[in-house]
């Protein structure tokens, strides 16, 4: 039984990307203080927008572009809903999550006549893996630059800290908090577009199965931190990649599949350090005067 | 009738009644042009719906046994939204209590009805009571948002009941795992057999009557005793009422344990009522979460919920039955329309809520 192999550690990449992903775009979201659990939702519309274009177009890449532009449609409904309506962050999450599970289905089977959809091509592999993969490294690098060395980046994250501060400045609370969301839309969209293409080969319905929770999680135990976020999501990918590869003794699968949230919990109740989210997280702009 | 009044008059018209209503015809409206679109006729369709659901005694006994387990769940919800609190672990709670009220059926096969029947309940509304007991419990001592603890244990909990069906329960023989079946002791009688006009052998069963008398025994809870008026102060401003001298901490992690409690019954339905009588885990997924919409949508009132919990029952419902004549729209266009439902609903509210307090701004 070997653990640590070469094929273990591609199969732990590739279950990492879509998760890594969500935890980003959780992270770019909540940065601005709106909580987003539409990620799993969103990662399904990703999934199933860029299997139709793929199919549809023959270009895996248009796919990919599908995925995101597709996220990012979600996402914007999500700050419409809880930017501009001021709407509770949390039920217009579950809103968008159960529309995705419905509407996909649905035109899966108004589409095709099935719940699952083959993927008939892919991207080229460079050097052995995904494109994709290559993209969301630098997706991360560019992001924790972009958040902690930029203007822009700065302002975002003052959003989720204090939106008050950041509107006596003369920065629009609600453009930060809709490019927040849009952004987490965008790469959660993406790791829908991966998952689906270039990881499964396939759509089927439901496909994201926790994928938008565990980016939550990998989120909190990175501590709304970029590589705190890609290592945590390292982490559950690899116990993702166990379940498929072998079984251990005495560890039933189950519990792997629950490593995640325990971990998380433990995190949240201060057992495994103490994580601090953003302090307008879930908050609503409400201009005095 | 003073101006205060009228106000309050207003408020309730308008979040309680108008917003609901524009939430539903505005779902109904979009899935009317979904099917438009796929080249059949929404009036047909949804007529057809309608005498499918209410056409016959059949029809309505199917409705309302699609709809009772939307109630529990939907009441998790609402229960915890009293003492200003976010239980989303429905889902999780539903499982932990179906689980253990299939135990209790399966293992004391020797008691009789309705002793049995109860003990099944209260195992169930236990099993839910502790998942959400945990995470109030979790918030109170240490901080943790019951939000993202309530999400976190409803994948602990689908992996848990998974791993123990699997391995302690299950006969391999059977192909999809399931707990062996209830003992007739814990049936829960057909509504058939007790109200004479529902026909016999339909599926809807005393659990409905067991929702309507929670939804009851609730109202009472909140409105008529200490333990409701801390309840409901505690959400109301948990500051003040900590300085009125109420533990709050005790109140968070009692109101949590109740809501959980109330969605740890809601596969009583499907286990103890007619049908297969054992627990099957992938028959119930997704009514946890759908329950956010139904409690919403009955406004967090127990009356009110069992008007959404129905609603939903007849969407579900009818659209089992409506794929024989319509086979070219998908059924799932009422999960669709469930979600715009819940979107719709939390957006027009935050406009009534603006409107009415401009109204209040003015005088």
């Amino acid at each position: 039984m070997d653990i640590f192999t070469i094929s273990t550690l591609l199969a732990t990449i590739r279950m990492a990307v879509p998760i890594s992903l969500a935890a980003l775009g959780g992270l770019f979201s909540e940065s601005t203080g709106v909580i987003n659990i539409a990620l799993e939702g969103i990662i399904l519309m990703g999934a199933f927008a860029g299997t139709i274009i793929t199919n549809a177009t023959g270009s895996p890449l248009l796919g990919i572009l599908m995925a995101v532009v597709a996220g990012i449609g979600m996402a914007l409904i999500h700050a419409i809903a809880s930017v501009t309506f001021k709407a509770n962050h949390i039920i217009s999450g579950v809103a968008l999550n159960l529309f995705a599970t419905g509407v996909t289905f649905f035109l899966a089977l108004v589409l095709t006549g099935g719940s699952q959809i083959s993927v008939e091509s892919t991207l080229p592999k460079f050097l052995g893996i995904s494109p994709v993969i290559y993209v969301t490294v630098a997706i991360f690098f560019l992001s924790g630059f972009f958040l902690y060395r930029t203007r822009l980046g700065l302002r975002l994250r003052a959003t989720g800290e204090h939106m008050a501060a950041v509107d006596s400045v003369g920065i629009s609370v609600t453009k930060m908090r809709y490019l927040g969301v849009l952004i987490s839309g965008a790469l959660a969209g993406l790791g829908g577009g991966f998952l689906a293409i270039e990881q499964a080969n396939f759509f089927t319905k439901g496909m994201s199965a926790g994928r938008g929770y565990i980016g939550l999680a990998s989120m909190i135990f990175g501590k709304w931190t970029p590589w705190g976020a890609a290592g945590a999501a390292s982490l559950f990918g690899f116990s993702q990649a166990l379940q498929f590869r072998i079984s251990i003794p005495f560890v039933p699968d189950e519990f792997l599949q629950m490593l995640p949230y325990l971990i998380t919990i433990a995190v949240l109740v201060g057992a495994v350090g103490r994580a601090t989210p953003p302090a307008e997280d879930g908050n609503h702009f409400i201009k005095e005067g | 009738m003073n101006s205060e009044s009228r106000r309050d008059l207003l408020f309730n018209v308008l979040m309680n009644g108008v917003a609901p209503l524009v939430a539903i015809l505005i779902a109904f409206a979009i899935g009317g042009i979904v099917i438009t679109s796929l080249g059949t006729n929404p009036f047909a369709f949804f007529s057809r719906m309608l005498s499918l659901n209410f056409g016959s005694m059949r029809g309505i006994s199917q409705m309302i046994y699609r709809a009772t387990p939307y109630f529990f769940t939907a009441m998790a919800l609402s229960f915890a939204f009293k003492a200003g609190l976010f239980n989303i672990g429905a889902e999780g709670q539903m499982f932990v209590g179906g689980l253990a009220l299939a135990w209790v059926g399966f293992t004391f096969t020797w008691l009789p009805f309705p002793i049995l029947f109860i003990l099944c309940l209260v195992a169930g509304f236990l099993g839910g009571a502790l998942w959400g007991a945990i995470p109030g419990y979790l918030k109170v001592k240490r901080g943790a948002h019951e939000v993202i603890t309530t999400i976190m244990m409803n994948f602990i909990a689908i992996a848990l009941v998974q791993y123990i069906v699997q391995n302690h329960f299950m006969n391999p023989d059977w192909g999809i795992p399931h707990t062996p079946t209830v003992a007739e002791g814990a049936y829960a009688p057909s509504l058939g057999k007790i109200i004479p006009w529902f026909p016999a052998g339909t599926r809807a069963n005393i659990m409905f009557l067991v929702a309507i008398i929670l939804a009851g025994l609730t109202l009472v809870l909140l409105q008529r005793t200490k333990l409701g008026y801390e309840i409901r102060a505690t959400g109301l401003n948990p500051n003040s009422a900590e300085y009125a001298g109420i533990n709050i901490s005790s109140r968070t992690v009692m109101t949590m344990a109740i809501s959980g409690g109330f969605a740890g019954m809601a596969t009583a339905n499907f286990i103890l009522g007619p049908g297969s009588h054992y627990f099957l885990k992938s028959e119930y997924g997704g009514i946890g979460f759908s329950g956010i919409a139904v409690g919403l949508l009955g406004r967090n009132n127990p009356l009110g919920i069992i008007l959404a919990a129905i609603l939903f029952g007849f969407l579900e419902n009818g659209a089992l039955g409506v794929q024989l004549y319509f086979p070219n729209v998908p059924r799932q266009i009422v999960e669709i329309m469930q979600a715009i439902i819940l979107i719709v609903l939390v957006i027009v509210l935050e406009i009534a809520r603006k409107f009415l307090k401009r109204l209040q701004k003015r005088g």
